[in-house]
């Protein structure tokens, strides 16, 4: 089902860009110890909590009236930079290692060369599953080297950590179905791109507003990134259930249909 | 040698919307033999190699490969190499790791990677340079090296000369030859047609999608005719022209074009008796036949 040679193909052509990806996920959630381990900065933070406006503790799932170390942190998991790094690589790399192919017609080389067709959708899907891997496990390594070289007394205990990089591991696994998908679709890596940011972003918007927007909640299962909320983990109120169940079928579908396409589709 | 067609195509078609690109062609291409597709750009050459290719679905018909139908074409595969038309090679790599790349998705060694590189004139210092710095000539001869490095048993080149230099297009046609006398099957598009005559026995011609015509190179040049141009030492009067039986158009008191079917033995006595100065093919036989097809459709007085 996997190309070997694909494989090590895309992880070279990546082996800068995913280190350097990585050490700004350990550097990002480094850095938000670092702010509540200070107690100048602690304050700060804690004071633009208190006059932060309903609808965006709303938007950040906070809960409480008081400022929580464990919210804190876990938002960082969350936060817009570091899910734009980690949607951009599916993005990315489906963009360049299938549609590009296509654009650029290297894929009569390949394709006379990959049987099953599908080991080239397959093997990007997988490269994309070990970035994210890599990419939570840089953030949860930055969240507990921080806390050991700071000592943070209410920082995330480790099992809520893990808790969250899965969690995260499973949503953008959902991602990267669709977005590998959304790459078989088009013969120009631009559009592909463009259609696979778009799609995103949107979601994003929708789940902004279905939090914010009282009247928009009931509509808040079907928000895409309703499933991805490290806060709601550390709050107690996550549906790992439903959760597991909504993104396992989100990615088994995505990803069945990017293979049957791209198996079918005239190159 | 084997009597098995290397390529078979029944009632091949491809359509695009309402836009036919390729209509029922039946083409067969024999084993151990050069075989010449040509037609003018956007006839359908490139389609119908993508259908060989498994590249693109039929609308109608089969394809087979050495007698195996296209399911089997995984198996196949590897004993096929192949030049596409308008292909982006990967700038981030340089020339020898492109090569290694798609070797390493078949079984062997690359046998005849150092003699391919030599005749194609590609250094051991051109191949370590990244395919971004290469010009279009040396990406091309890095294709033909990509196609033919594993010995394959059918290379399928779409405008493989495209590019190239013509010392190094002289030496393609050297390799293509040695191919086929060790028993492998070209099939080569081009819109190039004295470069097919030049190399191939067997040629197809499409048009619009159709394949207008498929035989011999040899077989195809008798059937056509010919046209001589025919100076004479003296100004020739219509009469004595026509007293000769020959069937000639003059052009001026001192030449004329005449045309010949058949066996030129026929003729050649006749002509002799003809104060004859100088004797010139302003055009072979098949471009004649092959600009009369593009020009009118017709088939310009095949036999």
């Amino acid at each position: 089902m996997i190309s070997h040679q694909q494989f090590k193909r895309i992880f070279k052509s990546q082996r800068y860009v995913l280190p350097l990806l990585m050490l700004l996920a350990f550097a990002w959630q480094m850095l938000y110890v670092v702010i509540l381990s200070s107690s100048a900065m602690r304050k700060l933070a804690e004071a633009y909590f208190a006059i932060m406006p309903p609808a965006f503790k709303k938007f950040m799932s906070i809960m409480g009236s008081g400022f929580s170390g464990e919210q804190f942190l876990a938002f960082g998991y969350t936060h817009p930079s570091m899910l734009f790094i980690l949607s951009f690589v599916p993005v990315a790399i489906a963009g360049r290692f299938i549609t590009a192919e296509m654009e650029g017609r290297s894929i009569e080389l390949l394709a006379i060369r990959l049987f099953p067709r599908s080991r080239l959708v397959m093997t990007t899907w997988l490269y994309t599953f070990v970035a994210h891997a890599l990419l939570f496990s840089a953030m949860m390594g930055g969240t507990l080297a921080g806390q050991a070289a700071t000592a943070l007394s209410d920082g995330l205990p480790a099992a809520l950590i893990v808790k969250i990089i899965l969690s995260g591991l499973l949503f953008f696994t959902a991602i990267n179905s669709m977005i590998t998908f959304a790459a078989t679709l088009f013969d120009n890596r631009g559009k592909a791109m463009a259609w696979g940011i778009g799609f995103l972003l949107i979601a994003f918007i929708f789940d902004a507003l279905v939090k914010v927007w009282e009247q928009a909640a009931f509509l808040k299962n079907y928000s895409l990134f309703h499933w991805y909320q490290p806060v709601d983990i550390v709050n107690g109120k996550y549906d790992y259930g439903v959760a597991i169940a909504v993104l396992a079928l989100l990615t088994l579908f995505f990803l069945g249909a990017a293979v049957v396409h791209f198996s079918r589709r005239d190159m | 040698m084997s009597s098995v067609a290397a390529i078979q195509c029944r009632r091949l078609s491809k359509k695009y919307g309402s836009f036919t690109a390729v209509k029922q062609i039946n083409l067969q291409v024999p084993s151990a033999s050069i075989f010449g597709y040509l037609g003018a750009n956007g006839a359908g050459k490139t389609t119908t190699i993508r259908m060989i290719l498994n590249l693109q679905k039929p609308t109608e018909g089969t394809v087979s490969l050495f007698g195996r139908p296209q399911e089997a074409f995984g198996a196949i595969a590897p004993r096929i190499g192949v030049v596409p038309g308008e292909v982006r090679l990967y700038e981030d790599m340089t020339g020898l790791e492109t090569l290694d790349y798609f070797q390493s998705f078949l079984e062997g060694p690359p046998l005849l990677r150092a003699r391919l590189a030599e005749a194609l004139k590609m250094s051991s210092s051109d191949l370590t340079k990244k395919v971004r710095a290469y010009s279009q000539g040396m990406k091309q001869k890095l294709l033909l090296i990509q196609a033919m490095q594993h010995d394959p048993d059918l290379l399928i080149l779409d405008e493989p000369s495209e590019r190239l230099d013509p010392l190094i297009q002289m030496r393609l046609y050297e390799l293509l030859a040695d191919f086929k006398s060790r028993g492998k099957t070209v099939f080569f598009s081009s819109h190039n047609l004295p470069e097919v005559e030049r190399i191939c026995d067997h040629i197809g011609i499409i048009k619009d999608g159709e394949l207008i015509v498929q035989d011999e190179i040899e077989t195809l040049k008798k059937k056509l005719p010919r046209t001589i141009r025919v100076t004479f030492r003296r100004e020739m009067p219509a009469g004595e022209l026509e007293k000769s039986g020959l069937n000639f158009t003059v052009l001026s008191p001192r030449q004329a074009d005449l045309h010949i079917r058949g066996s030129f033995e026929e003729v050649w006595p006749r002509l002799c008796k003809m104060p004859l100065s100088n004797m010139d093919m302003p055009e072979s036989p098949l471009e004649s036949f092959f600009m009369d097809y593009y020009r009118n459709g017709t088939q310009g007085g095949m036999a």
